[in-house]
C-alpha cells in the first residue's frame, strides 16, 4: 500500500490506507480529529462537512485517494484558541447549538458559503444550508446566526 | 471516599425527586464528620453529592442528568450559580458518575431534567452558601447577618473585609449543616429568568465537545455489527474467509443481534462486513406487516376497548339521540424512529483481572447502564464506572440499552477497549419505535352546535408491557412481558387484560374540553415490534387526534375553531390563556393569501401548556408551511431564550413527523433506511417560528417535549382551512396527495356526468 499524502489544516500528513477509504474516517481515526462527525455515510445529512480548497464537501463520500493536492480544512483548522471564527461567535451569540452534533457540519457549510457569498440572501442561505440536517430543529437560529456572522465579519474588517 | 455517607437527594425510580426532604434536614454527626474528612484529605468543601467548593474558589457541579440538547448543563449551572452567588464561569460542570445512592436512578427524560432539580439543586447550593458564610463569620469574628456573598466574594457590610469563597473551603467543612437553608426569592434572582448563553456552546462550535463516538482510548478496537434483514433472525451460516483477509480485522463472531466484526479501525470493520456471506434464519418479526396491523386494528376498533379509564355520562345514549349530528372517523399514526443525528454507539472496556469495567456511553440512563454492564461483564456493580458523553440527540432513543448490551457483550471478548458504531441504516431499521397508533373517534354535536359526546378508542402497543426482545436488554424494573402465549391470530393481537394504558392515553384521557359524555378507551396491541418513548410519547399522537377531532366538531357545529375550543375550556384557565394569547399574536382570522389557511391547536403535556397557530397552504400544488406562532406557559421560565429554542425544536421535530415520517414493515423488514427514505424537515422547508412565553408564577415545568404535540394538529387544521381536506393519517404529504388525487377523480367524474347530461 502506497501512503496517501494529505494536506490538512496547513500541515502535510501521510496515511497508510487504501485509496477508497472515506476521507471522514481518515480524518477521525487516522488523524484523530474528531470534530468532524459521522451521521449518515451517504452525503445526505452534512454532519461530516469539511472543505477541499475552501469548498464544502461531504467527507463521508469522498475517497481519500480522490483528494489529491487539494487542501483539506476541518473545524479544527478554521479558528485559533483565542480567536473564534465569526461564524462560531455568531453561533454562540444566537444560542444555536442544542445537541450540537450537526453543528460542526453546519458551521463548515456556512463558512464556505460566506467566503464565496459574503452577504447571502435568505434564498441563498436556504439553498446551501438545506444540505445540512438538524434533528434538534435549530434552523431558525442558524439563519439568524449566519446574518449575525455577516455583521461580525464587517465589524472586524472595519476595525482593522 | 465513601460516597454513601454524603447527604443526598432521594430519588424515585421514575426519575422524580422527593424534593429536598433528605437533603439537609438529617445531617447526622457522621455526615458532618464525613464532610470534614473530605476537606481534610483533599482541601475541598463538599457539603453534598452535587457541589464542591475548591480552595481556588472554583465550584464543581456534578449533574445527575444527560445533556442531549435540552440545555440541562446551562440550566443546572445557572441554578447553582444563582443560589450560591458565584459567577457562571466559575462553575465547572460534569455529568455525575452512576450512583444510585447519591442520585437515584439517574433518568433523563419526561422533560423533567430542570424542573426536578429546581429546588434540590438550589438547596444543595444554599447549604454550601450558608456554611461558607458561617465559616467566614467565625473566622472574622463577626455576625453572619452582616455578611453577604456576591460573584463568589464574601464581604462584610461595614468593616471593609472581603475574601473569595475558596478561602473558607476548609473551615466551611467544619460548620453545622443547616437544617433548612434559606432559598432566594424569585425577586432576588439575578440570572434565573434571564437569557444566559449556553455553557456548552463553545465546545459545540469548536468540535471539542466529546460525543460517544469521539471517545478515543489507547489501544481501542472498533466494532460493527452486520444485522439480519429481520429483527431477531439468527445467523445460521457465516462465510468469513474473505472478510478475515481485510487488514486490521481482529475477530469475527456471532452474537444474537448479528455478526460482529472487530477491527483496529471502523472503516476496516465496515469493509470486512461487506465481504461477509451470511445466511439468516427466521426472525422474530417474520411475517409482520404494519399495513396488515392497521387493517386488523380497524376491524377491532368497533369492539369494546380492553380498558376504558374515562367514562363520563353516557356516550352510547348521547350518540343515539336523533337530534345530533354524529361524526365517526379514524386517525392513524405510524411507527416512528427517533433518528438522532448521531447513530447509536458505545465504548466499553472490561478489566477481568481486576474485576472492573468502564463504559463511555451517550445514555439517558446511567444507573441502569451500570447495572447492565455489571451483569453482562460479570463484575460487581460498584466496579463499573459510567462516563456519560454528550448525546448526539436523544429524543428518547438513548433511554434504552440495546447498544450498551451489544458493546458490553462484544467487549467481553477482548482485553482492549472496544467502540461499537452503528450505521445510519441500522439506526433506522433497528430502532425502538414510537408505536403505530390507530384511533377511532366518534363524536356528536347537537342542533345548537354544542358537543354532546366524545368517544376515543386507541389501539396501539403498550410501552410498559413490551417483550424483552434480546435477553438482558430490559432492566429489572420493567415488568416481565406477559405475552408469550399469544398467537398471531387477529384477535390474539389484542390484549384484553389490564396492560397499563398510561402512555397510550396520555393527552387523550385528560382531553380538556367540557363535553358531558366522554369515553376514552384503550386496547393494547400485541406485536413484537420494539417500542419506546419518543419525544412527547403518547402526546405525540394523542395531541394530533384530540386537537384535530375537536376541530372537526367545531366545523360540524359551524363554529369558529378558536371560539369553539375557548367556550369549552372554562375549567382549564391555563389552557384557555395560551389559546387566547396565540390567537391574538397570530392574528387569528386574518385574511390569508389564496390557497392558504390558518389552523389552531393547544395541548397540555409535561406540566406545560402550549398553543400554536400554523399558516399553511398550497403553492403550485405543493404543501408549504409558512409560519408557526406558538405560546408556551411553562410556569416560571428559567431561561427564556432556551425555552424558545426548545419550543422551536419541538415544532420542527413534530412537523417532520407530520409531513414526512413513517416506519413501515413488510414481511418483518423495515422499509426505510437512511435520511432519504426517512425524511426530516430541512431548512428550506422550515417555517418562520415565533414563540411567545406566557410567564406565570407557577413552578417551572417541562419544555423539551410540550412544543411538539400541537404542531401536527395545527398543521392538519391549517390544511383543512386551506383545502377543505382533512388530514387523518400521518404523514400528511402523501395523504394530502392521495386526497387531492381522489378529489380530482371525483371532479372529473362529476364533470363527465355533467357534460354527458348536458349533451343529452
Amino acid at each position: 500500500m502506497k501512503p496517501v499524502k494529505l494536506k490538512i489544516n496547513g500541515e502535510v500528513k501521510e496515511v497508510e490506507v487504501p485509496e477508497d477509504v472515506p476521507l471522514l474516517w481518515v480524518i477521525r481515526e487516522e488523524l484523530g480529529l474528531t470534530g468532524t462527525k459521522f451521521g449518515c455515510g451517504k452525503a445526505l445529512c452534512g454532519a461530516c462537512t469539511v472543505h477541499l480548497d475552501g469548498k464544502a464537501v461531504r467527507s463521508c463520500s469522498v475517497g481519500v485517494g480522490d483528494v489529491g493536492a487539494r487542501e483539506v480544512t476541518t473545524i479544527e483548522g478554521i479558528y485559533e484558541e483565542d480567536n473564534l471564527h465569526p461564524v462560531q461567535q455568531a453561533w454562540i451569540e444566537e444560542n444555536v447549538p442544542q445537541c450540537g452534533y450537526c453543528q460542526i457540519g453546519q458551521i463548515m457549510s456556512a463558512v464556505a458559503m460566506l467566503s464565496k457569498t459574503p452577504n447571502p440572501t435568505d434564498e441563498q442561505i436556504d439553498a446551501v444550508m438545506s444540505a445540512n440536517l438538524c434533528r434538534c430543529g435549530t434552523y431558525p437560529r442558524i439563519k439568524r446566526a449566519i446574518k449575525r456572522a455577516v455583521e461580525l465579519s464587517a465589524e472586524q474588517k472595519g476595525g482593522k | 471516599m465513601k460516597r454513601r455517607d454524603f447527604l443526598r437527594v432521594s430519588a424515585l425510580a421514575g426519575g422524580a425527586l422527593a424534593v429536598g426532604i433528605n437533603f439537609a434536614g438529617c445531617a447526622s454527626a457522621r455526615q458532618r464528620r464525613e464532610i470534614a474528612r473530605v476537606a481534610e484529605e483533599s482541601g475541598v468543601f463538599r457539603p453534598n453529592a452535587f457541589v464542591t467548593v475548591r480552595p481556588d474558589s472554583k465550584v464543581e457541579l456534578l449533574m445527575p442528568k444527560s445533556e442531549m440538547g435540552q440545555g440541562v448543563t446551562t440550566l443546572h449551572t445557572t441554578l447553582l450559580a444563582e443560589e450560591l452567588e458565584v459567577k457562571l464561569e466559575d462553575v465547572e460542570l460534569s455529568v455525575a458518575p452512576a450512583s444510585q445512592e447519591d442520585y437515584g436512578m439517574m433518568i433523563t427524560g419526561g422533560s423533567t431534567s430542570t424542573p426536578d432539580m429546581f429546588i434540590p439543586l438550589r438547596v444543595a447550593a444554599a447549604t454550601a452558601r450558608e456554611m461558607l458564610l458561617a465559616a467566614a463569620a467565625a473566622s472574622w469574628g463577626v455576625a453572619v447577618s452582616d455578611l453577604s456573598i456576591s460573584e463568589g466574594i464574601i464581604s462584610h457590610k461595614s468593616n471593609g473585609k472581603s475574601a473569595p469563597i475558596g478561602t473558607f473551603a476548609a473551615d466551611a467543612a467544619k460548620q453545622d449543616v443547616p437544617d433548612a437553608p434559606t432559598l432566594k426569592n424569585r425577586e432576588e434572582f439575578k440570572i434565573l429568568g434571564k437569557r444566559v448563553t449556553r455553557v456548552d456552546a463553545h465546545d459545540k462550535v469548536t468540535g471539542k465537545a466529546i460525543f460517544g463516538m469521539d471517545v478515543q482510548l489507547p489501544n481501542m478496537l472498533r466494532a460493527y455489527i452486520l444485522r439480519p434483514p429481520v429483527l431477531g433472525a439468527p445467523a445460521t451460516r457465516v462465510v468469513d474467509a474473505e472478510a478475515k483477509k481485510v487488514p486490521g480485522v481482529v475477530k469475527i463472531f456471532t452474537i444474537d443481534r448479528g455478526v460482529v466484526v472487530v477491527a483496529e479501525k471502523f472503516w476496516q470493520a465496515k469493509m470486512a462486513a461487506a465481504k461477509l456471506e451470511v445466511t439468516w434464519g427466521k426472525g422474530l418479526l417474520d411475517g409482520f406487516d404494519s399495513e396488515q396491523l392497521r387493517k386488523l386494528s380497524a376491524d377491532y376498533s368497533g369492539r369494546k376497548p380492553a380498558n376504558a379509564p374515562r367514562n363520563d355520562g353516557n356516550v352510547k345514549r348521547a350518540l343515539q339521540r336523533d337530534d345530533v349530528q354524529v361524526l365517526d372517523v379514524v386517525y392513524d399514526a405510524p411507527y416512528l424512529s427517533h433518528s438522532p443525528m448521531s447513530p447509536m454507539n458505545c465504548t466499553v472496556q472490561i478489566d477481568k483481572a481486576n474485576d472492573r469495567a468502564e463504559v463511555w456511553a451517550p445514555t439517558q440512563m446511567q444507573v441502569i447502564t451500570q447495572q447492565l454492564v455489571a451483569r453482562i461483564a460479570d463484575v460487581p456493580q460498584e466496579n463499573v464506572k459510567v462516563n456519560t458523553t454528550y448525546l448526539g440527540g436523544g429524543f428518547g432513543r438513548r433511554g434504552i440499552f440495546d447498544f450498551i448490551v451489544e458493546s458490553t457483550t462484544i467487549a467481553k471478548e477482548f482485553d482492549r477497549p472496544v467502540q461499537l458504531i452503528w450505521s445510519r441504516e441500522d439506526d433506522t431499521k433497528f430502532c425502538y419505535y414510537r408505536p403505530q397508533s390507530y384511533n377511532r373517534l366518534i363524536g356528536a354535536v347537537d342542533k345548537e352546535g354544542k358537543p354532546v359526546a366524545w368517544s376515543h378508542h386507541n389501539l396501539s402497543q403498550s410501552l410498559i408491557a413490551q417483550k424483552d426482545l434480546v435477553s438482558g436488554i430490559l432492566p429489572n424494573w420493567i415488568p416481565e412481558a406477559m405475552n408469550s402465549m399469544l398467537s398471531r391470530a387477529s384477535v390474539g393481537l389484542f390484549r384484553s387484560g389490564t396492560v397499563p394504558a398510561v402512555t397510550a392515553l396520555e393527552g387523550a384521557r385528560d382531553m380538556p374540553y367540557a363535553i358531558p359524555n366522554v369515553r376514552v378507551g384503550y386496547t393494547p396491541v400485541i406485536a413484537d415490534v420494539p417500542v419506546l418513548f419518543w419525544r412527547s410519547v403518547g402526546h405525540s399522537f394523542n395531541g394530533f387526534v384530540v386537537e384535530s377531532f375537536i376541530d372537526e366538531m367545531a366545523h360540524a357545529a359551524k363554529k369558529d375553531p378558536f371560539e369553539f375550543r375557548r367556550g369549552l375550556l372554562e375549567e382549564h384557565p391555563r389552557q384557555k390563556a395560551v389559546l387566547e394569547l396565540v390567537a391574538e399574536k397570530a392574528q387569528w382570522g386574518k385574511k390569508m393569501p389564496d390557497g392558504f389557511g390558518q389552523g389552531i391547536a393547544q395541548h397540555h403535556s409535561f406540566g406545560s401548556h402550549c398553543a400554536q397557530v400554523i399558516e399553511a397552504g398550497l403553492v403550485d400544488g405543493e404543501l408549504v408551511v409558512k409560519k408557526v406562532t406558538a405560546v408556551i406557559d411553562c410556569g416560571f421560565a428559567l431561561n427564556p431564550d432556551m425555552v424558545k429554542a426548545q419550543i422551536e425544536g419541538g415544532i420542527i421535530f413534530g412537523l417532520s413527523a407530520a409531513l414526512f415520517q413513517e416506519i413501515t414493515f413488510v414481511n418483518g423488514q423495515v422499509q426505510q433506511a437512511n435520511f432519504d427514505t426517512y425524511r426530516s424537515l430541512r431548512m428550506y422547508q422550515s417555517p418562520e417560528i415565533e414563540v411567545h412565553i406566557l410567564n406565570t408564577e407557577n413552578e417551572p415545568t417541562g419544555v423539551g417535549e410540550p412544543g411538539l404535540p400541537p404542531a401536527a394538529p395545527a398543521l392538519a387544521n391549517a390544511i383543512f382551512a386551506a383545502t377543505g381536506l382533512r388530514m387523518r393519517k400521518m404523514p400528511f404529504k402523501p395523504e394530502l396527495k392521495r386526497l387531492m388525487a381522489e378529489r380530482d377523480v371525483r371532479g372529473e367524474q362529476k364533470q363527465a356526468t355533467a357534460s354527458k347530461e348536458a349533451g343529452q
